[in-house]
């Protein structure tokens, strides 16, 4: 008889220990896996963050390079504008129109 | 004509009860299935960020467009103003053709001047991009790191998870064991 009692005192303190045990690691990994999943989002959140400002800076890299088209083009225009004055200025054998023009250019200089 | 009420109502209950049956059933099949399924993360989809190339740029050829004027040509007088050799000169003559070259040369130095100021330009809005992707590289780098993190933080989650599940195994094995132990030795008895 007291065997028996022995037994069950055994398997119930048994039961006892591995229900107290489970219990607290499962809390204790309920907690760590809050902690986990809010670091996880803010984490997410800042690649988010990060992303959204790339994305303005690509907006702004495509924007400086259709100012560089724009700025290349210009000076191209003036190179051709100007090569077409030169050619007319040359032809030119009018003395008051040669002083004048060189009156103008000598003060953009 | 007798209708028999007790007979509707065995049908009837007998109806509820298999509605109600199947209901139960597929409510347990489906969260039989619930509690299978895991689910699966899905990545943030990142957008497509893509630069083009940017061509060289080329001002050379450009410039060979502007016609270069000849070598003047003047006449060196002395003070009478009758040709001369240029050691003997006192002062040069310059037909209207040859002064022409002059304001050539001027509006060519003016071409210049403003291909440089809008070059300047050019390079300022290069720098700008320059700087842009600067700071573009540096939120990458940010952004590696912030991914680095969340792996790390998976991992560990993952590797403490796992470690638990086995304590839990070992817990659960010698519980098992010592319960069957102490029943075969009671049985014994």
């Amino acid at each position: 008889m007291k065997t028996v009692l022995y037994g069950f005192l055994g398997c119930g303190s048994l039961a006892l220990v591995a229900y107290v045990w489970t219990m607290i690691s499962s809390g204790r990994s309920d907690t760590l896996n809050g902690i986990i999943s809010k670091l996880q989002n803010s984490l997410k959140k800042k690649v988010n963050t990060i992303e959204e400002k790339q994305g303005k800076l690509k907006v702004q890299i495509d924007n400086k390079e259709s100012l560089s088209k724009e700025s290349k083009k210009k000076i191209a225009d003036i190179i051709k504008k100007s090569s077409k004055d030169i050619q007319n200025v040359l032809k030119q054998d009018d003395l008051k129109k040669i002083q004048n023009e060189i009156d103008e250019e000598w003060s953009n200089i | 004509m007798i209708i028999n009420f007790y007979n509707i109502g065995s049908r009837v209950f007998h109806l509820l009860v298999s509605v109600f049956g199947f209901f139960l059933i597929v409510s347990i099949v489906f969260m039989f299935l619930h509690g299978c399924s895991v689910s699966k993360l899905t990545p943030i989809k990142t957008p497509e960020i893509k630069f083009n190339p940017t061509q060289n740029y080329d001002v050379k050829s450009l410039l060979s467009n502007i016609k270069k004027p000849e070598k003047m040509k003047v006449v060196f007088v002395n003070n009478n103003f009758r040709e001369v050799d240029p050691e003997a000169a006192t002062g040069v003559l310059i037909l209207p053709k040859e002064y022409a070259k002059v304001a050539a040369l001027l509006k060519i130095c003016n071409t210049y001047k403003e291909v440089i100021l809008e070059q300047e330009n050019l390079v300022n809005i290069h720098i700008d991009t320059i700087n842009s992707l600067k700071e573009f590289i540096k939120l990458e780098q940010s952004k590696s790191d912030t991914y680095k993190e969340l792996w790390v933080n998976s991992e560990n989650a993952y590797r403490q998870e796992k470690h638990d599940h086995k304590v839990d195994n070992i817990i659960n094995k010698a519980t098992t064991i010592s319960i069957g132990a102490i029943m075969a030795i009671l049985l014994i008895i």
